[in-house]
């Protein structure tokens, strides 16, 4: 049985986590990792929230706990807020700023750099931990999925090439897509940059001075990047993209950009893990694969042309009612064939993906039909050539009412209560909306 | 109102709307990114000009190079309009 520790230890290659001001190597996080562990051995078989501070002491806290505790919930300091209360939470800084939970001097520091590593012994006692990880769910709640190290790591690889690679995360490393990038980096023994600003153009200076080689990023993000004239100071060799459907004149442009580089699409999500990899820099994947596979996942299109996949590893009891008795769990993607290609077409469910992040109609609908005089509102997704998606509402009011001042309380009833992405940028002014007949609206006119 | 303005003027409702804050004087060579709108503001932009002007260059051109900077961005959609025309 391994644990994350067990992964890296006494690998020939090893990784290194760069901020904007320091490095760790993943030894120093390693020993920090023990030190951790044996201070709250209280947590041995317990759940444990972890709350995101930086990649560098992240790395630490799942270190130290995958393979003792039951559970690591993964957390930003607002997720946290959704676990249960009895749950310990622990937010790990290793820089020296803050250094109130790390009982090491300057001297043993020094002591433990040089040091060859022998911890592993600290890291013999290992259970599979469950991993959990957050997806927006349609209250606006947080709902969480649980996972293992071996499916998170199952498309993480290892080769020469590959520990060569300097990484930066784009992502939020508690996020699924942000923890690929971290795992991957880690597992391969390559080097980690954080992307510490809020801002691209210096994010993206950051990463040019350390030459990072290899970058993944929703569709969305890296139309951003090819708009900061900064993007060819980046020596790529691997282009990773995900979150949102993979256009081809994107794919174009990219290869076009870097005719050498790998250019990867993965097919993942919160809630079921990494489907699959394509790699062939063309849109959507092969039809054969419907009948080949694709690595160890099965792939088909059901009746309802949604895309179904079976993986190889398990997935979590909650989405039992997505999964079809052979095993396939429907991905609520909407799916054509074209010629030699399967396509996706969107979310089955209405899901509305604004550059990788996901709105749910039903929430915006809740908010927009408790303004005063609102009758009916239907919330949906138009095509964007920047973000994919931008979401739009249709709304019936009554006709006592003035739609001036109506749309100006939706306004600022939907600034208040969701978030920015989440906003409609447009508010229709309808007089009927089609309902079927068991008082649904109809989402499919607009899917 | 030729196209420049055009952009400007969308830019201004667009960054009300969105609630960004554009900077005081945009150049032909300031950089999008650093004007004030962010990628959700762009997205609308995009939006919007497309509503008044009938095209969206990003998806009608084969651009292979993205606008960087205020200028180029007016020039895309000049081309756009351009091709529209012809």
């Amino acid at each position: 049985m391994s644990n994350l520790a067990s992964l890296l230890i006494n690998r020939a290659v090893t990784p290194v986590i760069e901020s904007a001001s320091q490095s760790f190597s993943v030894e120093w996080l390693l020993e920090l990792a023990q030190q951790w562990r044996e201070e709250y051995q209280h947590l041995k078989n317990k759940p444990l929230a972890l709350i995101y501070t930086d990649s560098a002491s992240f790395s630490v806290g799942l270190l130290a706990f995958d393979g003792f505790c039951s559970d690591l919930y993964l957390c930003s300091a607002s997720l946290v807020k959704s676990i249960d209360p009895s749950y310990q939470r622990l937010s790990i800084n290793i820089y020296p700023a803050s250094e109130q939970h790390i009982k090491l001097s300057q001297e043993d520091a020094e002591i433990a750099q040089k040091s060859s590593f022998r911890v592993d012994h600290a890291f013999t006692h290992t259970i599979v931990t469950r991993w959990w990880l957050a997806s927006s769910g349609t209250s606006g709640q947080p709902k969480w999925f649980s996972h293992s190290l071996a499916s998170l790591t199952l498309s993480t690889k290892a080769s020469p090439t590959l520990s060569a690679l300097c990484w930066a995360n784009l992502y939020q490393p508690y996020r699924y897509a942000g923890l690929q990038v971290l795992l991957q980096a880690l597992t391969s023994g390559a080097t980690l940059v954080d992307g510490s600003s809020e801002d691209l153009i210096t994010n993206m200076k950051h990463f040019a001075r350390e030459k990072v080689s290899a970058l993944s990023a929703t569709p969305s993000m890296w139309r951003q990047m090819l708009m900061t004239n900064q993007l060819l100071n980046l020596p790529l060799k691997r282009i990773t993209l995900g979150g949102e459907t993979v256009d081809q004149p994107l794919l174009d442009k990219l290869s076009a950009l870097y005719p050498d580089a790998s250019i990867r699409h993965i097919y993942a999500s919160t809630e079921a893990g990494v489907g699959f990899v394509v790699a062939d820099k063309l849109a959507g994947f092969p039809v054969d694969w419907l009948q080949q596979g694709v690595g160890r996942a099965q792939l088909r299109i059901d009746e309802n042309q949604h895309l179904r996949i079976k993986p190889s590893h398990k997935l979590d009891a909650q989405l039992e009612a997505l999964i079809d008795e052979k095993g396939y769990l429907d991905t609520q993607d909407q799916v054509q064939i074209e010629g030699e290609r399967v396509l996706f077409l969107g979310r089955a469910s209405g899901v509305i993906n604004v550059g990788g992040n996901k709105v749910h109609p039903e929430k915006v609908e809740s908010i927009i039909l408790s303004v005063a005089g609102v009758l009916q509102a239907k919330v949906y997704g138009q095509a964007n050539s920047v973000l994919g998606s931008l979401v739009v509402a249709d709304i019936v009011i009554d006709s006592h009412h003035d739609w001036s001042s109506i749309s100006h309380s939706v306004r600022e009833r939907c600034k208040l209560i969701l978030q920015r992405f989440e906003i409609p940028v447009k508010l229709r002014h309808i007089d009927s909306l089609v309902v079927s007949p068991t008082g649904k609206l109809n989402r499919s006119d607009n899917v | 109102m030729n196209i420049e303005q055009t952009v400007k003027r969308a830019m201004s409702d667009v960054a009300q709307l969105s609630d960004c804050q554009l900077i005081e004087t945009i150049e032909p060579d300031t950089l999008l990114l650093q004007s004030g709108l962010d990628s959700l503001g762009y997205a609308m932009l995009v939006a919007q000009l497309e509503e008044e002007l009938g095209i969206d260059p990003f998806t009608e051109l084969a651009i292979t190079v993205y606008p960087a900077t205020f200028a180029e961005f007016v020039a895309v959609y000049a081309q756009g309009l351009e091709q529209k025309r012809d």
